[in-house]
């Protein structure tokens, strides 16, 4: 009988690391406390060589646009901006005193910390022109969400509700009455597809992650 | 699209919904521009949440140490300045100490940015980096960080973000785990981390949290507001202000808020104007059919 | 009174039999019960013993309505995977779901020969994927000299960029259909907004709750919350998807009648009685 290893491994380790710390959760603290413990740190560490990974599929995605794209364009522009931008900040970092370093973070800090904003600050212009093409009220959940959307932005505009103070008593009360509703009803459903999810991981039923 | 002064529409209604987006904008750019030139002094109100979120600082216990979970980007510093700074400062002024740590690739220069200005404050004088604070860095996998965090802080962190051996710090002494915590504050550009901070820190080792969270956050971390987990929430730059005006730490967030307040008054005049332009519109094609 | 003294008492000698973390009482018998739910849908699943249907989605017609479109019009079909999609904590239901879709979604459009463009989120680690899932889908369908990868595949960085060069390319390109499925976040609103400008169809589900809003405003048709998952399950046509997600269902429903006792016991000025359930 032919064993597919490629799936069945990782799915035993998944498996395996599950039914741990559910069993660790039922049980007071213990010896097991001490395995999840270690297993979550283990964690942390494959979290962070994942950037790794990461890093490496963007190198090889982008090499692959410049060699593979004949005619020059955009493609290539990014590809390079890319590759440049990558290896002079890990030399940047490699050769004067890592991230935490004066260099690094003056370059990091300046240049993409200022076009990050920029970004953002482009965007703050044109989404009062999307909110006034988008936001019409065609029906009746519309025109509810008018309100309470409306209600919500003049309360966020702190001297609107210090000179209309029924603002804030309405604000107040849709965030505590049928906002604080839809969202617990929304967590209770998200926490059962949540455990639904596990089960089906811990069972090998879930073959979109190990496929 | 590229013809600012054309303006779509027969009727005044349809026109009305005609504006270009350029004009929108500049007045956005205006409303903006003005409080930051020359700023109101605009009134406003303190939230029930912000002040038991400033209550919760000051009265955290002194025999132990303040944790301070940061997931905010750096490309947010503009949103998030003016809060890190406030909470930074009153932290500073009742003599809480302190531990930050990051849980987005680019929070560790954000913290360093907000710690280089706070640092020029008068509540900073005197206050000893490895005593008075300590800032960790990155550690990756998000939820899964905190466990590693609550369970044994030396072994999730061996040096702090600048390479110094946490063993070196003086206040990383008196930190193990969970026990030596006596608050947290989560601090994260969404709205729905509070979800996992609450999973973890409170449900897990009955830590009170404080929700530091972007504008509009405030409707999900209301949920579990005010004794299910989070004893105060900060929203956004108003929570800034707010927490600026009750520990007497004065700085940007004034001018901010009276930027905020025009500039949503102003989103909110043309999502006015663009419904009268659709209603109107829509009442003259019914006539007409 | 006195039989239910009797009962408080019973839970508690119970509950002390039972190994037990003190003060989890309650979320133990949640987990138990989904345990034991979940189970019996597995076994009635893998016994091929009928399961319930899962009810039609129109979304799901959509697609194919909205690729068949695209041949029409000559303009791509975009898929977006979710401006917040990672494998990881909780997107990671949502973003499988949203995977399944673009299986679905790109053998369509294999099948029918219309183009695809796939706007890959932030998250890097999803590329891999993505590309694994549209060649096989072109394979499948004898279709994989048509893929071209640099067309269909692309990755514009981070949130900020995955939006400016979204827009940007529905612009350019023009749009016959949106579908965005995962974890969303401000995607909701722009991608929509501009398909419907461009006179594209719109198909969105999302797990991120938060941001449903936007899909049921803008989104011509919407999948939300567990009927994203429900029409994941039903394109995959996995038997086991589909029983877990009616256990699911009878958790909920236990829930629900959970709350709904403790509602009326509390407005009956009786919540001591359901108080332990709410303890921690």
């Amino acid at each position: 009988m032919s064993v597919n290893y490629k799936t069945l491994i990782p799915q035993i380790l998944l498996s395996a690391c599950i039914l741990i710390v559910l069993v660790e959760y039922i049980l007071p603290a213990g010896p097991l406390t001490a395995v999840k413990n270690e297993l979550t740190l283990w964690l942390t560490l494959i979290g962070s060589f994942t950037f790794f990974i990461a890093g490496t599929t963007l190198v090889l995605k982008y090499s692959r646009d410049l060699i593979r794209t004949k005619k020059l364009s955009s493609v290539h522009f990014y590809a390079i901006e890319f590759l440049v931008v990558l290896f002079t900040y890990i030399s940047i970092a490699l050769l004067t005193g890592g991230p935490s370093g004066k260099s690094y973070t003056y370059l990091y800090t300046n240049l993409q910390g200022q076009l990050m904003q920029a970004g953002w600050v482009i965007m703050a212009f044109l989404e009062p022109w999307a909110a006034y093409k988008a936001f019409q009220v065609r029906s009746l959940e519309a025109l509810i969400l008018a309100i309470t959307g409306f209600t919500y932005l003049l309360f966020n505009a702190p001297s609107v509700s210090a000179a209309f103070p029924i603002i804030g008593t309405f604000a107040n009360w849709i965030i505590n009455v049928p906002s604080l509703a839809g969202t617990r009803g929304a967590t209770i459903a998200l926490a059962v597809g949540t455990i639904l999810l596990a089960l089906r991981m811990l069972s090998g039923k879930e073959r979109g992650l190990t496929e | 699209m590229l013809n600012p002064w054309e303006v779509k529409g027969k009727t005044l209604f349809e026109k009305l919904g005609g504006i270009h987006w350029f004009w929108i904008g500049l007045l956005l750019a205006v409303m903006i521009l003005i409080p930051i030139l020359h700023p109101l002094g605009l009134p406003i109100t303190t939230t029930p949440w912000t002040v038991d979120a400033y209550n919760a600082i000051i009265n955290a216990p002194d025999d132990k140490v303040i944790i301070w979970e940061d997931l905010w980007g750096l490309g947010a510093t503009a949103a998030a300045e003016a809060a890190h700074t406030a909470v930074m400062r009153i932290l500073f002024a009742n003599n809480k100490p302190f531990i930050m740590y990051s849980e987005a690739p680019d929070n560790p220069q954000l913290q360093q940015y907000i710690t280089e200005k706070v640092l020029k404050t008068a509540e900073a004088q005197g206050k000893v980096y490895g005593v008075d604070w300590v800032q960790l860095g990155f550690i990756a996998s998000g939820e899964a960080a905190i466990v590693s965090v609550a369970e044994n802080l030396h072994s999730a962190f061996k040096t702090d973000y600048f390479g110094t051996p946490i063993d070196k710090l003086p206040l990383m002494a008196k930190v193990h785990n969970y026990n030596d915590m006596g608050l947290i504050i989560s601090s994260f550009g969404s709205t729905t981390w509070i979800e996992s901070s609450v999973r973890q820190w409170y449900i897990k080792y009955n830590l009170p949290i404080v929700s530091y969270t972007m504008t509009g956050g405030a409707t999900i971390s209301v949920a579990y507001y005010p004794n299910k987990g989070v004893v105060g929430i900060i929203e956004g730059g108003r929570g800034g202000a707010e927490l600026e005006y009750l520990g007497k730490v004065y700085g940007i967030a004034q001018s901010q808020t009276d930027a905020k307040t025009l500039s949503f008054i102003t989103i909110a005049a043309v999502i006015v104007i663009g419904n009268i332009s659709y209603f109107g519109s829509r009442g003259r094609k019914e006539g007409e059919g | 009174m006195k039989k239910f003294k009797y009962h408080l008492k019973i839970q508690k000698l119970v509950i002390n039999m039972m190994i037990i973390r003190p003060g989890k009482e309650i979320e133990i018998i949640i987990l138990i019960l989904s345990i034991v739910f979940f189970l019996y849908w597995m076994w009635r699943s893998a016994g091929d013993k009928p399961i319930p249907a899962l009810r039609d989605f129109p979304a799901i017609d959509a697609i194919s309505e909205g690729v068949g479109r695209s041949v029409e019009t000559n303009k791509p079909v975009h898929f977006g995977l979710g401006e917040s999609s990672a494998l990881s904590a909780d997107q990671a239901a949502g973003t499988i779901s949203s995977l399944n879709f673009l299986q679905y979604t790109a053998r369509e459009c294999a099948r029918q020969g219309a183009k695809l463009i796939v706007r890959i989120s932030p998250s890097p680690h999803l590329y891999t994927q993505a590309d694994a899932i549209v060649t096989e889908a072109y394979a499948g369908e004898g279709k994989q000299q048509e893929l071209d990868k640099l067309f269909t595949l692309r990755y514009y960085g981070d949130a900020r960029s995955y939006m400016t060069r979204g827009i940007h390319d529905m612009d350019e390109l023009g749009v016959a259909m949106n579908v965005t499925m995962g974890a969303l976040s401000v995607e909701t609103i722009w991608a929509f907004a501009v398909c419907r400008m461009k006179g594209g169809i719109g198909v969105g589900g999302g797990s991120r709750w938060g941001m449903v809003f936007g899909l049921a405003m803008l989104a011509d048709y919407s999948l939300l919350g567990e009927e994203m998952y429900g029409a994941s399950a039903k394109i995959s046509g996995d038997r086991n998807s589909i029983a877990s997600l009616i256990g699911g269902d009878w958790l909920k429903f236990v829930i629900i009648g959970v709350i709904i006792v403790a509602g009326v016991a509390t407005l009956a000025g009786r919540y001591d009685l359901v108080s332990w359930v709410f303890k921690r």
